[in-house]
C-alpha cells in the first residue's frame, strides 16, 4: 500500500511516476484525482453533509408538518401564540422555533423555507448554466462577430443595476395571481428563479468563453476538425466535456450568491409570494421584533448562513481539487515536514487546507 | 409590522379623505388632559417636534392635497377658511363649524340658494404678504382655482352647486357668475340647488383663500398664477403657523424663477413657525396656538417602531401614523409612566363588506339580511387587534354624525356579535335566509347554484387574509359559498372600482368622512347617480337605475335604492337634517341592506411626556396641534 | 487612442439606450398597478381623470412616453432629469431635487464603506498569500468565508443589535434630521452601515487578492525574479502585486459603481435616506417617474465608470486598443 500511497502524493505533486523495479502502477483518470483529492478535504465535507442536511429538512418539511409537530398548514394562524397584543411567543414543546410575528409555525417556517431557498438556488444556477454554457461556447468557440455580439450582450446585461430591475419585474409579475403578459408570467418561486438567473448568466458565461478561447487551440480540437467533425460537434462533444470541472466548480460557488439574492429580494417584500415561507421575509419580518423576540430572528438567520456557508465550502473544496498547481504550492511549502514523514513510512498525504484558496468567487 | 405589509398599503384610496371633528357618541375617551399638567396655567413656547412616514400627497398645495395628514396641517396651523372648527373632541362640539375668517356664521336666504358671508376685517397674510389684507375676492380667486381644469383638484365636484362653476371649468365663463364680492368684506354664493352642508365644504383647505401678487395685481390666480403643478411650495399662510422661510418669497419674479418655501423640503421636513401677522391680528377664538414652532420629520420606508421608541423616550412628542404598532401598544399600556400617554380615539370612518345587489345571490334582500346575522364581527375585530381597533358598528354611518340619535341600534344583532359561530346568531341567519328565494328547500341553507362559486375579493395581508377566511367560514354556514381571491391594495381596488366587473362581494371596503355630516357617506357610495365608469364607489350599485344597471351589462333590472331620500335629507339644515340622516339610515339597513357594517375605527395615539393639555381633534383623526402646549419646565 | 474612445463611448450609448428601453418595460410597461389613484381623489369626473392622466404624461403614446424618459438621461443642462418628466406621482415634486438631495448619503455610505473595504480585504489577502498555511491565513480565511456567506441584512441586523441595543456604543438606525450628511458622519451613524457592507466585500476582495496573488506568485516569471536575487519583498510588491491587483481594480470600479446607483438593501436595513431607499420607496407606490430616475441614473453611474476603467486600461496598456 505504501508504494501505491506515494506514487499518488508524486503524482499530486505533479511528479514523474517513479519507476520502481517491477511494481506495477496503476494510472489515474483525471475524475479519479479529482474526487480523492476533493475526498479528502475534510472541510468540504462538512458543507456536502450541511447541504444533505438542508435538503433534508426541505424535503421533510411536509412530514413534519404533518406527522410530527402535528400543524398541517403552515401558514395556519395560531392564535394561542400570539399574547393579547399580538407579539408571538418564543420556543416551547409545541413550537420548538416559537412563533413567528404572524403567530404562524417558526420551525416549519423554517424548514419550508429550506425549500424555497433550495429550489431557487438550483433553477437560477441551472438557468445560469445554460444560458450560460451555451453562450460562452459558442462565443468562444466562433470568436469574431459572433463573439463580440454576444460580449457587449454579457456587457449590456452586467451594466444594468440588478437589484432594482430584478426588484421590478417581481413586483410587476409578482404581486397579483394573473401575473403579467397576459398570464404569461405567474408569480412565485419560478418567476424569482427566471429573474435572478436573467441576471446572472455572464458571470458564467465570461469564465466559459475563456476558457473555450484557450481550449480551441489544443490539439485534439485541431484534430476533430481533420477529421471532418462538425462545429457543433467539436463544440459538444470536444470541448464540452472538459470544460464540466470548471462549470460545476463555478456553479457551485454561484448557488449561494443566488441563495442571497432571492433572500434579499423577500427581505424587501418583493421577492416569492407571501403563502411561500423564505427566510429572506421572515428575517424582514423580525427586523422591528427582535429585540423582544430574538427566536424570530435567530433561526432563519441561522439556517440562511449555513446553507450559504456549506455551499461556500463545497464550491471552494472542489475548486482545490480542480488545481492541482495550488496544491502544489503548498506541497512546495511545506516540504521539509512532508519528506520527515515520508522517510518514517507514513505515506497518506492528508489535505492541509482547511480553508479554501481564493479566486473568482 | 413587516414592510411587506405596508407595501402596498400607500395607494389606498381610503387614507385620501380628512375626517371631520366629530360631535357625541361613545367609543374610546379622550385621555386626562396632560400627564404633568401643573396647577397653575399653560405656558406658551417650546417646539412640538413629530414625525410621519410618508410624505404629503401634492407638496401642500391645497387644492390638491386630498389626504387626511394634509388637512391637519392646514386646518391647524397654515391656512384660515370662511368656517372652521374648534379642535376638540366628540365631546366638546368638535363636529362643528365656527366662524373663523367669517365674522358670524352667513345669512342664508329662505329658499336656501343665497348665502352671505361676512368677513372679519383687518387680517392680513403672512410674510411676505403682511401688509396685504384678507378679502372676499380672494375666496373667489381660490374657487377659481379649484375649477381650474389643469390643476386637477381633488374635490372640485363639492362646489358644483356654485352657480357658474361647471361653466367657468368648461372654460364657458371668465368668472364664477355665482360668487360676488359685494365690497371687500362680503361675499355672496348663489347655489343651483339648495345644500345645507355648504357651511362645511367651506371649512376645507381648498376654498382657503388666495392673495392677489401685489407684484402683478391683474393676475387672476394672484400668487398662485403660474403655478399650476406646485403652488404648494409658495403657499403663504393666514393662520397662526407659517412654513419656516415664507418671508423669502419673492412674487415679484417669473413663477418658474422663484424659489420654494424652505420650510417643507419633500421627503425630509416640515418646519413651522409663528405667523407674526396672525399674532398681530390676533382675531382667532378657535386657535390657542401655545408652541411656538412644530418640526415634522418625514421619513418614507422607515420603521414605526423605531419613532415609536422615540416617543417613549420624549425624543419626539407625537407621530401621525395609521395605528400603534403592537409592540408599542403593550408598552404603553403596561408601563405605569407612559399609561397616561397612550389614547384610543373615535375615529371618522367604518368598514364594511360590500354585497352587489345586481349579482346573484345578493339581489335578493332575505339574503342578504342572512348575511348580516352571519357575519362573526367579534372574531373579525379581534384579528384586527380587538377592541383598540374600533367599536363594533350596528349600522353604516358612525354615530357621532347621527347625533347618537341612533344609539343601540343594531337590527342584525347576535349574541356577542358573533353571527354564526354562536348557536342563536346562526339559527337567526337561518330563518332569514329560509325566506329567500334561492333556498328552495326552506332549511336556512341555500342550496342554489347561484349561492356557490360567488367571487369575493380582499385583500394581501395577514390580518386581512385572516379576516377573509373568517367570514367565508360564517356564510359557508348558511350555504353561501365564496371563492376568495386577495390581491393586493392597488389590484383590489381597481376591480371594484369597475362597474362592469359584477365583482359581487369584496371583504376590505370602508369609508372615511370628508366633513362631519352624513352627506359625505352617502353620497358616494350610496347614490345611484354618483356611479362612475372608473373609480365607482358605489361598489354595491345603490340606487342604480336601470339604465344604469343596463349599461354595465346586469342582467338585474332594477335595484332598491334610497336616493329620493338623500336629495330630501341634502337640502335640509340644522337638527332636522340629522333626524332625515338618522331616518335614512334606518331605511339602508333594513329595506336597501347593501352591506354589512363591521366597525366604527378608532385612532391611536401615543405622545411624550412634554405634552400638557392633550387634546383630540375629530376632524384631524389626530392630536390638534393647535390646542397643546409643551411643559413649561421642558420648554 | 482617440479612436479606441470614441468607439467606447458609442459603445456607452449603446449600453444606455438598451438599459433604458429594459428599465422602461420593466417600470412603465409591465406593471398592473394605477399610478393616478391617489391623484385622482374619491369622486373623479370623466374629465379629470383625463385631465391627471394628461397631467402625468399618461395619455401620451408609448414611444413618445419613453422617448420622454429617455431624452431625461442626455446629461444636458435643462434635459437631464427634467421636471416635466421626472416628476414624482407619490408627493408631485422633482425626482432631480429629491435624488440630488439624497446623493450625499449615498456617496459617504459609499466611499466610506469602499474605502474600509480596501484597507481591509487587500491586506488580509497579501498577508494570507504570503504566510499560507499558518493560522493567520487559516483564520482569515474562515472570517473571509463568512463573510462571503452572510447576507448583507442579518448582517447589519445583527451588529445594530449588538453594538446599539446592547452595547450602546454606537447610534441607532435612520440619520438625524437639519444637519449635513457630514456631520451625521462625524457623530457615528455611517459606522455599522459601513461596516456591514465592508464586511461582505472586504471578505470577498481578501479571496480573490489572496487567489489572485497565489496563482502570480506561481508563474515563471516571479521564479526568474526570485532567481535573479531579488528580495522576497520585492519580488511580491514589485512584480506579484501588479498582476494579482488587476482584477481586483476591476471589480473596485464597478462595485463602487453599482453601490452609487443606491445600495438598497443597507440602506433599507440602516434606515438611511439614500438614492436606494428613495427606489425602494418609489416603487412601492408605484412612482415610476421616481424609480426610472433612480434606475437610469445607476445605470448611468455603472456605464460611465466601465468606460473610465477601460480607457485608463487602454492608456496603460495599448494591447488592449485593439479589441
Amino acid at each position: 500500500m505504501a508504494k501505491v500511497q506515494t506514487e499518488d502524493a508524486r503524482e499530486d505533486a505533479g511528479l514523474e511516476p517513479s519507476l520502481g523495479a517491477g511494481v506495477g502502477v496503476e494510472g489515474r483518470s483525471p475524475w479519479q484525482l479529482f474526487w480523492r483529492r476533493f475526498r479528502r478535504d475534510r472541510v468540504a465535507l462538512v458543507g456536502l453533509v450541511l447541504i444533505g442536511l438542508m435538503i433534508a429538512a426541505a424535503l421533510s418539511a411536509g412530514l413534519f408538518a404533518r406527522y410530527v409537530v402535528h400543524h398541517p398548514d403552515v401558514n395556519e394562524f395560531h392564535f394561542d401564540m400570539l399574547d393579547e397584543y399580538g407579539l408571538p411567543l418564543g420556543p416551547n414543546k409545541e413550537f420548538w422555533f416559537g412563533a413567528d410575528p404572524q403567530g404562524r409555525d417558526l420551525f416549519l417556517q423554517v424548514m419550508y423555507g429550506a425549500r424555497t431557498s433550495l429550489i431557487v438556488a438550483f433553477f437560477a444556477t441551472g438557468l445560469e448554466v445554460v444560458i450560460g454554457v451555451v453562450l460562452g461556447v459558442i462565443a468562444g468557440y466562433f470568436r469574431g462577430k459572433v463573439d463580440t455580439f454576444i460580449s457587449r450582450m454579457m456587457d449590456v446585461v452586467l451594466s444594468l443595476p440588478v437589484l432594482l430591475l430584478a426588484l421590478g419585474l417581481v413586483a410587476a409579475c409578482g404581486l397579483q395571481p394573473q401575473g403579467c403578459l397576459g398570464g404569461l408570467i405567474k408569480p412565485g418561486l419560478l418567476l424569482v428563479s427566471y429573474v435572478i438567473g436573467l441576471f446572472s448568466w455572464p458571470y458564467l458565461a465570461r469564465i466559459v468563453r475563456g476558457q473555450v478561447l484557450s481550449l480551441r487551440e489544443k490539439e485534439f480540437v485541431e484534430a476533430a476538425r481533420a477529421l471532418g467533425a462538425s462545429n457543433v460537434r467539436i463544440m459538444f462533444r470536444e470541448i464540452l466535456p472538459n470544460l464540466i470541472a470548471p462549470i460545476v466548480v463555478y456553479s457551485t460557488l454561484l448557488v449561494p450568491a443566488n441563495v442571497l439574492f432571492e433572500a434579499g429580494l423577500s427581505y424587501l417584500g418583493i421577492g416569492v409570494p407571501i403563502t411561500t415561507p423564505s427566510w429572506g421575509r421572515q428575517l424582514s419580518d423580525a427586523s422591528s421584533l427582535f429585540q423582544s423576540a430574538w427566536w424570530t430572528m435567530f433561526f432563519p438567520g441561522l439556517f440562511l448562513l449555513i446553507t450559504t456557508l456549506a455551499f461556500n465550502l463545497v464550491g471552494d473544496g472542489l475548486r482545490d481539487a480542480l488545481d492541482p498547481r495550488a496544491e502544489a504550492a503548498a506541497y512546495a511549502r511545506k516540504g521539509r515536514r512532508r519528506k520527515r514523514k515520508e522517510a518514517m513510512g507514513e505515506g497518506e498525504i492528508v489535505a492541509t487546507e482547511p480553508a479554501p484558496t481564493g479566486g473568482v468567487g | 409590522m413587516g414592510k411587506h405589509v405596508r407595501v402596498l398599503a400607500f395607494v389606498a384610496v381610503l387614507a385620501l379623505a380628512a375626517a371631520a371633528c366629530g360631535g357625541g357618541g361613545g367609543g374610546g375617551g379622550t385621555g386626562p388632559t396632560g400627564p404633568t399638567t401643573t396647577g397653575g396655567a399653560i405656558k406658551p413656547g417650546g417646539t412640538l417636534r413629530a414625525w410621519m412616514d410618508t410624505d404629503v400627497t401634492a407638496a401642500f398645495d391645497p387644492q390638491k392635497e386630498y389626504f387626511q395628514v394634509s388637512f391637519a396641517f392646514y386646518r391647524c396651523c397654515l391656512l384660515r377658511t370662511l368656517l372652521s372648527y374648534n379642535g376638540k373632541g366628540p365631546d366638546q362640539e368638535g363636529d362643528k363649524v365656527f366662524p373663523d375668517l367669517a365674522a358670524e356664521m352667513p345669512t342664508v336666504s329662505d329658499d336656501g340658494l343665497t348665502w352671505t358671508f361676512k368677513l372679519k376685517q383687518g387680517l392680513h397674510y403672512a410674510p411676505p404678504l403682511q401688509d396685504v389684507e384678507i378679502t372676499a375676492q380672494d375666496f373667489i380667486r381660490a374657487m377659481m382655482r379649484t375649477a381650474k381644469p389643469e390643476v386637477a383638484a381633488g374635490y372640485s365636484f363639492y362646489y358644483s352647486v356654485i352657480e357658474g362653476f361647471d361653466d367657468f371649468a368648461a372654460g364657458k365663463a371668465d368668472t364664477i357668475t355665482g360668487m360676488t364680492a359685494v365690497d371687500d368684506y362680503t361675499l355672496q354664493i348663489k347655489l343651483t340647488q339648495p345644500a345645507g352642508d355648504l357651511g362645511y365644504r367651506f371649512a376645507m383647505p381648498a376654498t382657503a383663500p388666495i392673495p392677489p401678487n401685489p407684484a402683478d395685481p391683474k393676475a387672476p390666480l394672484g400668487v398662485a398664477e403660474g403655478h399650476d403643478d406646485d403652488y404648494g411650495r409658495f403657499l403663504v399662510a393666514s393662520g397662526p403657523y407659517m412654513f419656516e422661510g415664507s418671508e423669502d418669497l419673492d412674487f415679484s419674479v417669473p413663477a418658474k424663477d422663484q424659489e420654494p418655501v424652505a420650510g417643507y423640503q419633500p421627503d425630509k421636513l416640515i418646519s413651522l413657525v409663528r405667523n407674526p401677522s396672525w399674532v398681530a391680528d390676533d382675531q382667532d377664538d378657535l386657535r390657542p396656538a401655545y408652541v411656538d414652532a412644530i418640526s415634522v420629520e418625514i421619513c418614507p420606508g422607515c420603521e414605526q417602531e423605531v419613532a415609536e421608541e422615540k416617543v417613549a423616550n420624549d425624543e419626539i412628542d407625537h407621530i401621525f401614523t395609521n395605528g400603534v404598532s403592537a409592540q408599542t401598544a403593550r408598552k404603553f399600556s403596561q408601563d405605569p409612566n407612559l399609561q397616561d400617554q397612550y389614547f384610543v380615539e373615535p375615529g371618522s370612518g367604518n368598514y364594511y363588506l360590500a354585497m352587489n345587489l345586481a349579482v346573484p345571490p345578493f339581489d335578493d334582500i332575505h339574503v342578504r339580511k342572512a348575511v348580516n346575522y352571519a357575519v362573526n364581527k367579534e372574531g373579525w375585530r379581534r384579528l384586527s387587534g380587538g377592541e383598540a381597533s374600533g367599536e363594533i358598528a350596528g349600522y353604516y354611518t358612525p354615530p357621532s354624525l347621527l347625533g347618537n340619535l341612533l344609539e343601540g341600534y343594531d337590527p342584525y344583532a347576535t349574541p356577542n356579535h358573533e353571527g354564526a359561530d354562536s348557536p342563536e346568531g346562526l339559527q337567526l341567519a337561518k330563518q332569514e335566509m329560509a325566506q329567500s328565494k334561492y333556498d328552495t328547500n326552506k332549511d336556512g341553507i341555500c342550496d342554489a347554484p347561484e349561492c356557490k362559486n360567488v367571487l369575493s375579493i380582499g385583500v394581501v395581508g395577514r390580518v386581512a387574509e385572516a379576516q377573509h377566511q373568517l367570514i367565508a367560514q360564517n356564510l359557508a354556514a348558511i350555504g353561501i359559498e365564496l371563492d376568495t381571491k386577495n390581491f393586493d391594495n392597488s389590484t383590489a381596488y381597481g376591480k371594484i372600482f369597475d362597474p362592469k366587473n359584477h365583482i359581487p362581494f369584496s371583504v376590505f371596503a370602508g369609508w372615511l368622512q370628508d366633513y362631519p355630516d352624513a352627506y359625505t357617506f352617502y353620497f358616494f357610495p350610496m347614490y345611484g347617480p354618483s356611479i362612475l365608469d372608473q373609480y365607482n364607489t358605489n361598489y354595491s350599485m345603490t340606487g342604480a337605475s336601470p339604465e344604469q344597471l343596463k349599461k354595465y351589462g346586469y342582467e338585474v333590472t332594477e335595484v332598491p335604492g334610497l336616493n329620493d331620500k338623500i336629495d330630501e335629507c341634502a337640502a335640509l339644515t340644522g337638527d332636522a337634517r340629522v333626524q332625515c340622516w338618522a331616518e335614512a339610515e334606518k331605511i339602508l339597513m333594513e329595506d336597501v341592506v347593501p352591506i354589512v357594517p363591521m366597525i366604527w375605527s378608532n385612532v391611536e395615539q401615543i405622545i411624550s411626556s412634554r405634552i400638557v393639555n392633550y387634546t383630540y381633534c375629530l376632524f384631524d383623526n389626530q392630536m390638534a396641534y393647535e390646542q397643546v402646549a409643551i411643559a413649561p419646565e421642558l420648554q | 487612442m482617440i479612436r479606441y474612445m470614441i468607439r467606447r463611448t458609442l459603445f456607452l450609448v449603446i449600453v444606455l439606450v438598451v438599459v433604458s428601453l429594459f428599465t422602461f418595460f420593466v417600470f412603465v410597461k409591465l406593471p398592473a398597478g394605477d399610478p393616478i389613484a391617489r391623484a385622482v381623489g374619491r369622486h373623479p369626473s370623466p374629465e379629470l381623470v383625463a385631465q391627471v392622466r394628461k397631467n402625468f404624461g399618461l395619455d401620451r403614446p408609448l414611444w413618445v412616453q419613453y422617448w420622454k424618459f429617455a431624452s431625461g438621461m442626455i446629461p444636458w443642462p435643462g434635459l437631464f432629469l427634467n421636471e416635466k418628466v421626472y416628476f414624482s406621482y407619490r408627493n408631485q415634486t422633482s425626482v432631480k431635487e429629491q435624488i440630488l438631495d439624497r446623493l450625499p448619503v449615498t456617496v459617504a455610505l459609499t466611499i466610506g464603506a469602499a474605502v474600509l473595504w480596501l484597507l481591509i480585504g487587500i491586506p488580509i489577502g497579501i498577508i494570507s498569500a504570503i504566510r499560507r498555511g499558518s493560522l493567520l491565513d487559516r483564520a482569515a480565511m474562515i472570517f473571509a468565508l463568512i463573510g462571503v456567506s452572510a447576507p448583507i441584512f442579518w448582517l447589519g441586523l445583527v451588529l445594530l443589535y449588538v453594538f446599539h441595543f446592547r452595547l450602546g456604543w454606537l447610534p441607532t438606525a435612520g440619520l438625524p434630521k437639519g444637519q449635513s450628511v457630514l456631520e451625521s458622519v462625524a457623530q457615528g451613524y455611517f459606522v455599522l452601515p459601513w461596516f456591514s457592507l465592508a464586511i461582505t466585500s472586504a471578505a470577498f476582495y481578501s479571496r480573490m487578492t489572496r487567489g489572485n496573488l497565489i496563482e502570480t506568485m506561481a508563474e515563471d516569471y516571479i521564479r526568474t525574479a526570485r532567481a535573479k536575487g531579488i528580495s522576497e519583498r520585492r519580488v511580491i510588491f514589485r512584480h506579484g502585486l501588479r498582476a494579482a491587483l488587476t482584477p481586483v481594480v476591476t471589480m473596485f470600479g464597478m462595485d463602487v459603481a453599482f453601490l452609487l446607483g443606491g445600495a438598497v438593501i443597507t440602506e433599507s436595513v440602516f434606515q438611511l435616506p439614500g438614492l436606494g431607499q428613495y427606489a425602494l420607496v418609489s416603487l412601492y407606490a408605484a412612482d415610476f417617474p421616481a424609480v426610472m430616475g433612480v434606475t437610469l441614473l445607476g445605470a448611468f453611474f455603472i456605464v460611465v465608470a466601465n468606460f473610465i476603467v477601460d480607457v485608463l486600461y487602454a492608456f496603460l496598456d495599448p494591447r488592449v486598443r485593439y479589441t
